[in-house]
């Protein structure tokens, strides 16, 4: 043996063994009283790792927006500390105490959102047209989102650190990978809005799209047209948002406009819309079913169940299902596929449930972004 | 607001630790042989499990550590479907900025009509993992 090595006093077999025996114990103590926090720091270790993969991601969207406003819409002045100011905007939620009469308090606070949302942009981007200030619009929300995520993981975080909480700090790891998903969701969505490109929630859109293409289309409702299309002998008010510029317009005002207009001589209203897929569903696949499909904060659903409330028309749904991924990014081929399957169940659905001569509402719910009509 | 940080100390101490772990491994390791051939077996196992372990851990280490690329940003492949309303010619492209559904865009290249996009859409290629439950 090298005698340099050879000197090594681990060489002899009950020395290793003193030293294998001491190094146990050691580990037994270590663990016994400093085992909940060891774990804490493996636990602190993990979600810095992904706090630090969130902040390149708010970063970098940031990046994008910045990039994309100056590009198009040719700012003359510098706009970081603008975009900066706009990603920290809030929206005050009305008091829910007394909920009587809330719904109206919440589409007020949304219009006065989306109109100053819309004012900032141009003063942003002047040389912006109204489909690019749309689009700029969603750009700088999925930022805003994701401005959000970070600066609420890193509060719990560092509230963890703080008070060194395993509860905390554990709460928080569990709860990652489902946020880190939808903030993946979100950067993926910037790309899609940045391009204009037609995204997943908007299969909805795309149907009615596909629907009213060749007819005559008026506006129903704010940033909501409509067209009159003969189908199978009946008239279909197809209605969806105003495209091709990211908009979900006011799809519940529409109906209610046109059913005030027809006096509710509506057969049915059938709503389209693109929904969660339960884990092991294919994207893509249709569901049926009853009652109002639309998301969002719930005026546009609220408007749409009190009207066909009052007018006992029967509402249909039809779901596309899709992942929380898929929805806010570049549309996928099963979607447009699926689009051509949901005309042909909409086909059906106004065959059975209708006769000769009715009345009925298919409304395209979703994201028109990319989609015009 | 947003300043990231320059200097990570962490990740230096990190990368001394398992430099010395990875040399009392191989030290570890070239003891291991040499016990073995003077006929120590039992010696000879302690120390290769000591070596085997140090360069698991320190491969572990390294692994653990090294930042993984975040690929959504990467540009997606997108095909823009193009459709002539005259001879029902279609052809298929890749997306341009300013492609929309039911835009006119490209000449047909047999009747010289404006063709309409009709559809936008990306292949996403990776098989999910199926369940069999």
């Amino acid at each position: 043996m090298n005698p340099a090595i050879s000197q090594i006093p681990i060489g002899d077999n009950n020395t290793l063994n003193m030293i294998l025996q001491i190094a146990f114990y050691l580990f037994f103590v270590v663990f016994l009283f400093y085992g909940q926090k060891i774990q804490l720091y493996i636990s602190i270790r993990d979600v810095e790792k992904s706090l630090r993969k969130l902040r390149y991601m708010r970063d970098k969207a940031r990046e994008i927006a910045i990039q994309a406003i100056k590009e198009i819409g040719k700012p003359k002045e510098d706009i970081t500390a603008r975009v900066d100011d706009f990603l920290d905007y809030v929206s005050i939620a009305p008091v829910d105490m007394d909920p009587s009469g809330i719904v109206w308090k919440l589409e007020h606070l949304l219009n006065v959102r989306e109109s100053r949302f819309k004012e900032d942009v141009k003063l942003m981007a002047p040389e912006a047209d109204e489909t690019q200030i749309n689009n700029l619009e969603n750009v700088l929300e999925a930022t805003m989102a994701l401005n959000f995520i970070y600066k609420y993981i890193r509060h719990f975080y560092i509230l963890g650190r703080k008070t060194l909480s395993l509860y905390i700090i554990m709460q928080l790891q569990m709860l990652l990978p489902l946020i880190m998903r939808e903030a993946e969701a979100y950067t993926r969505a910037l790309k899609a809005f940045t391009m204009g490109q037609p995204i997943g929630d908007g299969v909805g859109a795309l149907v009615a799209a596909k629907l009213m293409n060749k007819y005559e289309k008026r506006e129903i409702a704010k940033d909501t047209v409509v067209a009159e299309v003969p189908i199978n002998g009946r008239i279909a008010y197809v209605l969806k948002a105003k495209g091709p510029g990211g908009n979900v317009g006011k799809p519940g005002e529409g109906i209610k406009r046109i059913l005030e207009e027809k006096k509710g001589k509506i057969s049915t209203v059938i709503m389209v819309d693109a929904g969660l897929k339960f884990e092991g569903e294919k994207v893509g696949e249709i569901a049926e079913g009853v009652g109002a499909a639309i998301g969002g904060p719930g005026v546009e659903k609220f408007k749409t169940e009190e009207i066909t409330f009052k007018y006992k028309v029967p509402v249909q749904a039809i779901i596309v299902k899709e992942d929380v991924g898929d929805a806010i990014s570049a549309m996928r081929k099963e979607l447009i596929d699926a689009a051509d399957r949901v005309i042909e169940r909409i086909k059906r659905l106004i065959n059975e449930k209708t006769k000769d001569g009715d009345a009925v509402i298919i409304a395209g719910i979703g994201n028109t972004i990319g989609i015009a009509q | 607001m947003l300043n990231s940080k320059p200097v990570n100390r962490t990740f230096i101490l990190l990368i001394i630790v398992v430099a010395v772990m990875l040399v009392l491994s191989l030290v570890a390791l070239y003891t291991a042989t040499e016990t073995y051939f003077q006929g120590e077996g039992k010696t000879a196992v302690y120390y290769l499990t000591l070596s085997l372990l140090g360069i698991a851990i320190s491969i572990y280490m390294l692994t653990a550590s090294r930042g993984k690329t975040i690929t959504v940003f990467e540009d997606q492949r997108l095909n823009t479907i193009l459709q002539c309303e005259k001879c029902n010619f279609k052809s298929v492209r890749e997306f341009r900025k300013g492609d929309y559904i039911f835009k006119r865009s490209d000449g047909c290249p047999k009747c010289k009509e404006k063709m309409v996009i009709t559809a936008i859409y990306r292949e996403v290629k990776e098989e999910e993992k199926e369940w069999k439950v």
